[in-house]
């Protein structure tokens, strides 16, 4: 199981912190007993945990690994053509204004204005290529007071 | 052959309740809540099939296979009634009848296939040429499924 964790420094530095677990409830497996009748003493007694073979994955015990990666990413960097794309993906068809999720977007995770022109405008990429000029408009409206306040 | 299943079902939460508070991380309580993601993955085995041998390596039919040491060469025991002991672990397991002496405490581990390896055991018996057409085939039981949160 991993669990991880999003964090942004600015607008294109963050960090995310990983944690993965294997065997979490550290849950032992045993190894096939053996059923001889010519040896009643051990017929189905287990003695080990399975040691992995062809037909027995291997079992471990409970670990646990953390890491962390920090992204640099550049104006050239495609992470922010994805990112773009997967929230015009993922959100332009949960709200009923399909020009908001991008306005909001820019707006929140980018924060400035300019950011937004720089990805949607100029580099041409945001949500497939298809044309946004209404959505810009919206967000030039939307974005325009926030952009105000932190300039 | 024990048959693996994995399950994987991945949230995220990208988009937290309540989003307009924590979908753009900002404030103390979106960096905090905001941003998390987990992929849990279940990991579940249907258990192998399990074989019970008999007396000896030597095989009661005729001439098929050698007097080997290996297991495998070991001909099949055969069931004589259906069975019904399960196939789950069970702990603190004493013997019965002899069978599953070496797991009784205090050298033993005490953890059985079976509740009562000798009841199980008297369920099967040697094969007989000319009583028996076979033994039921490799695989008669099954080892407990199992599965974790990998």
């Amino acid at each position: 199981m991993t669990v991880a964790k999003d964090l942004t420094f600015r607008e294109r530095l963050g960090a995310t912190f990983m944690f993965q677990f294997s065997n979490l409830p550290n849950h032992v497996r045993f190894a096939d007993p053996t059923l001889s009748l010519a040896n009643p003493s051990t017929f189905g007694v287990i003695t080990r945990s399975a040691a992995g073979s062809t037909t027995i994955p291997l079992y471990t015990p409970r670990q646990l690994e953390f890491g962390v990666e920090i992204p640099f990413l550049t104006p050239e960097d495609p992470r922010c053509d994805h990112e773009m794309e997967r929230d015009c993906l993922f959100r332009a068809p949960l709200l009923p204004l399909g020009f908001m999720p991008i306005a909001d977007l820019c707006c929140q995770s980018f924060q400035r204005l300019e950011d937004w022109f720089w990805l949607a405008h100029e580099r041409k990429k945001c949500c497939s290529g298809q044309d946004h000029r209404q959505e810009r408009r919206a967000a030039h409206v939307y974005c325009l007071p926030s952009a105000l306040q932190t300039s | 052959m024990s048959a693996i299943v994995r399950l994987s079902l991945p949230l995220q939460s990208d988009h937290p309740l309540p989003a307009a508070v924590l979908k753009s991380q900002s404030g103390f309580a979106g960096h905090l809540l905001g941003g998390w993601s987990i992929a849990p993955l279940f990991t579940a085995y249907s258990g192998a099939p399990l074989r019970v041998t008999g007396l000896s390596t030597c095989p009661s039919s005729w001439g098929e296979i050698s007097c080997s040491s290996s297991l495998s060469a070991w001909e099949n025991a055969v069931l004589t009634s259906p069975y019904t002991a399960g196939n789950s672990t069970h702990y603190g397991v004493t013997a019965s009848n002899g069978f599953g002496s070496a797991g009784n405490a205090p050298k033993g581990t005490g953890i059985n296939l079976f509740a009562n390896p000798g009841a199980v055991a008297a369920q099967f018996r040697p094969l007989l040429p000319g009583m028996d057409i076979n033994a039921g085939g490799n695989g008669v039981l099954r080892v407990c499924p199992d599965g974790t949160l990998t």
